[in-house]
């Protein structure tokens, strides 16, 4: 019963769109704008800010492909074999050139 | 260094070498250390910071031995937060009073190459012997991810060696290259400085030349150091060096870094120029059946980090704790309190009536006794808190506390230094370290000692024990006693929301810091890691209680003992002769005991203790309590859990008590004011728990915070905020359930 429930839930969470902000523009093209399950290319990283440093030494550089793993005020982002949680205003720093 | 750790183990005669583990968060550095060094450990700190500093004896496979310290985490050694500030000064030797590294350990999650390499690439730039491990095969195996180890050893020009740090597997193998590495150590290809502009490496060169003509350090060394100042522009080995060599440095780098001015930054040149080598170097040594693979961590993951789903999990994760604690404990916790028991009994028929008697019975046994019997309470709830963090699941947690967190101007960060708060707020606030934001750590620090400690659950169980009926509501499933053990834990978190909110608004005004998390997958928690968290807490609790515990029982015992005056006693050995001579059978037992009594009563008043505690008591009244509780209160300043002793040794002497805590118990039920009324009821009891709950007392908190927080204003400020918190909770509670009648 409990995996038929988790199976249910899972399948509910993965196609919703993030729609808070899936018609807000500032975000277009952004990881923040992003939906789950879909991936991009990271065309750079915004600023200088400690933040911006952080996700770089994590390996968020240009050219690299990320997949959004989970949506809303906290998203959830693949990097390669790492997963990182990180805000939704945060993760507007980094720019995508999304891959249809 | 040596001298703390010798005994035992040391064979050799000539000055041990050091070696230093280090690698990202989350890729089994501690179970490796573990796995290597097994219980030949020392914890301590550093000399003049709190970073823990887990030193292990390694024995290579050449019977030598060499120290293995154990670094904390770390992404890069560009140091953003304090414990990698540790990181690189011990990487670099700039550590007073610290030994230099002989050699480094560096471990790599073999499932995650790309982004492991990144610090690897930093550590290669040292010029140290480097030896690489290849931690978790296992997990890459599985997951079809091929790694040519003799190939990535080539590109990198250090040995790689294949482990599983959790089935200790390879092991052995790791202990004879590790001999290699020391004694005919290869230092590895510095692959960095050829993808900068023209004309950098030189400027580099001519910093580092002037830095070794102040330390006279290694070049390489001098150099990562160099690199490390110009690149992270206000960083912390900037500020390092100017520091340490003057304000003459600041001209040199601003000259190094005006002619490289780059759109986005050196630093975001660094990452670019690392990333491309690692992306060369597994373009040749690894392969993958898929890029950004699916793993069964991420379906987990989209239960347990779901909106609604998480959430209750996380509240149902936690009640399962908490009643843990409270219900698994009890037969063990029955067994301690037998052992001492019997101690005491035995103590009862040996030694003579006499001040040395009552030291030993009403002293020591009954104080430090009545501690130590919740030792299985804090040993479940490290238990719970290693298995929680090994597994993984930490993070997630923080991930659904964030939102909660970051409205009352903390965030995701400060979760699992808070969480370990509710073990111990000294690890607690050590964990902050990690925290880059300098507001957001303060903030943590000051709120974290509002978390219910295990040393504030001896205090919980005691009066829960003996005011709160066992009764169980909502069915068989919740007791009543164990929801007001839940209740205590919420106090504190709930005044935690508008404390941090205030601070937030005016002392520690700021943005909110960013907030990146990791989220390691999912895993079975390692059974040494978690055995030896136990072991480790459950050991620094019984050294507590045998040290700061007993003093503090002593202290108060000879207060409540002494002056113990001669005319009391002849007074009242008077009355029991005429007894004597004037009644028989059971009235006589009856008037000896009642007699008994008294006297214990009126010289505890007489005692030093007793005309304290009737000075203070105008000051307790208004929270419920009489003078006893006053002082015992008192007396746990230094350590809050020596209240359970000052009040076993107190109603011990008052004649009231036996020495076992159950005992205790009926002495709390039995106690009285002058004119008869009991002295506690429901709301002296809730009075005492909350005070207990908000209020600073403990010595090694207000220390660490005075250490990680560099400055008596913090601390000061920690301590008048909770004590004056406590009083009015405490006033508030007692008022409060009167008001309701619950008296």
């Amino acid at each position: 019963m409990m995996a038929r429930l988790m199976q249910l839930v899972a399948r509910r969470a993965r196609p919703r769109p993030d729609r808070k902000n899936g018609s807000n523009r500032m975000f277009r093209g952004s990881l923040a704008g992003l939906d789950v399950g879909d991936e991009g290319t990271v065309e750079s990283v915004v600023g200088d800010s400690p933040l911006a440093s952080r996700l770089r030494e994590l390996g968020v550089c240009p050219g690299v492909r990320v997949r959004k793993l989970r949506a809303g005020g906290r998203l959830v982002v693949q990097v390669e074999d790492a997963r990182f949680c990180l805000r939704m205003h945060d993760a507007a720093a980094v720019r995508l050139s999304p891959i249809s | 260094m040596p001298t703390e750790l010798s005994g035992g183990l040391h064979t050799g005669t000539d000055q041990r070498h050091t070696i230093a583990l280090v690698g990202n968060p989350n890729t089994g550095k501690t179970t490796l250390f573990n796995g290597l060094t097994g219980l030949f450990q020392h914890v301590g700190n550093y000399p003049g910071v709190t970073v823990e500093r887990k030193v292990g004896r390694l024995r290579l496979s050449d019977d030598r031995t060499v120290d293995l310290v154990d670094l904390p985490g770390t992404y890069s050694l560009a140091a953003h937060a304090p414990d990698e500030m540790i990181v690189a000064d011990v990487l670099l030797g700039r550590l007073p009073g610290e030994r230099k590294v002989d050699a480094v350990l560096a471990i790599v999650d073999a499932s995650n190459l790309y982004r492991n390499l990144y610090l690897v690439s930093q550590v290669l730039e040292l010029g140290l012997p480097t030896l690489v491990a290849l931690n978790m095969m296992d997990v890459a195996d599985a997951r079809g991810i091929r790694i040519d180890v003799d190939g990535l050893s080539r590109r990198l020009g250090v040995p790689v060696v294949g482990v599983c740090a959790n089935r200790s597997r390879g092991l052995g193998d790791l202990r004879r290259e590790l001999v290699q590495a020391l004694y005919n150590g290869r230092t590895g290809a510095s692959p960095l400085l050829a993808g900068f502009p023209e004309g950098f490496p030189a400027a580099v060169d001519s910093l580092a030349e002037v830095l070794q003509s102040y330390n006279g350090q290694s070049v390489s060394s001098c150099r990562a150091e160099a690199f490390r100042a110009i690149v992270d522009e206000g960083g912390y080995a900037e500020r390092r060096l100017i520091e340490a060599h003057g304000d003459g440095v600041r001209g040199k780098l601003a000259e190094a870094r005006g002619r490289f001015s780059t759109d986005s930054g050196l630093s975001a040149l660094e990452s670019e120029v690392r990333y491309n080598w690692i992306k060369r170097v597994l373009a040749q040594s690894e392969s993958k059946p898929r890029y950004l693979q699916r793993t069964p961590s991420d379906r987990i993951d989209r239960v347990l980090t779901h909106r609604l789903l998480g959430t209750l999990l996380f509240v149902a994760v936690m009640g399962v704790v908490f009643q843990a604690i409270y219900a698994w404990s009890g037969p063990l916790m029955d067994s301690v309190d037998g052992l001492f028991a019997w101690l005491s009994g035995w103590v009862g028929a040996w030694f003579p009536e006499g001040a040395l008697k009552s030291l030993i019975q009403d002293g020591v046994i009954a104080g430090v006794g009545g501690v130590v019997i919740f030792l299985p309470q804090i040993a479940i709830l490290f238990f719970f808190i290693a298995i929680l963090e090994d597994c993984g699941y930490m993070a997630r947690a923080a991930l659904l506390m964030d939102r909660l967190l970051t409205k009352c101007g903390l965030s995701g960060q400060s979760f699992i230094p808070m969480l370990s708060s509710f073990a111990c707020a000294v690890p607690g606030i050590m964990a902050t370290r990690s925290i880059e934001d300098r507001r957001n750590r303060l903030l943590t620090i000051l709120v974290a000692p509002l978390m219910s400690c295990s040393a504030r659950l001896p205090v919980y169980t005691i009066l829960i024990g003996a005011f709160i009926p066992a009764k169980a509501i909502m069915g068989e499933w919740v007791g009543l006693q164990g929801l007001t053990l839940f209740a205590m834990y919420c106090v504190g978190v709930v005044a935690a929301v508008p404390v941090a909110w205030i601070l937030k608004k005016t002392l520690l005004r700021g943005e909110t810091p960013p907030f990146i998390l990791e989220f390691p997958s999912y895993k079975v928690p390692d059974k040494r890691t978690v055995g030896l968290r136990v072991y480790h807490s459950s050991r620094a609790f019984l050294v507590r209680a045998g040290s700061i515990i007993l003093a503090a029982t002593i202290v108060m015992w000879a207060l409540a003992y002494f002056p113990r005056s001669a005319d009391t006693v002849a007074e009242y050995e008077r009355r029991r002769q005429t007894a004597t001579a004037t009644l028989s059978g059971e009235r006589l037992q009856q008037t000896l005991s009642d007699l008994d009594a008294r006297m214990a009563a009126d010289l505890l008043n007489e005692s030093y203790l007793g005309r304290a505690g009737h000075w203070i008591e105008p000051a307790v009244r208004p929270l419920g309590w009489d003078w006893r509780i006053g002082m015992a209160t008192l007396a746990s300043f230094p350590a809050r859990e020596v209240i359970v002793a000052t009040l076993g040794t107190i109603y011990s002497l008052s004649g009231d008590a036996d020495e076992s805590s159950e005992d205790l118990r009926s002495a709390l039920r039995n106690a009285t004011w002058e004119d008869g009324r009991r002295v506690f009821n429901i709301p002296v009891a809730l009075s005492v728990m909350v005070f207990f709950a908000l209020c600073a007392q403990c010595a090694s908190t207000l220390a660490v915070i005075r250490r990680e927080t560099q400055s008596w204003g913090w601390t000061t400020m920690t301590f008048a905020y909770m004590t004056i918190l406590a009083y009015i909770g405490a006033f508030a509670a007692y008022q409060g359930t009167m008001a309701l009648g619950w008296g």
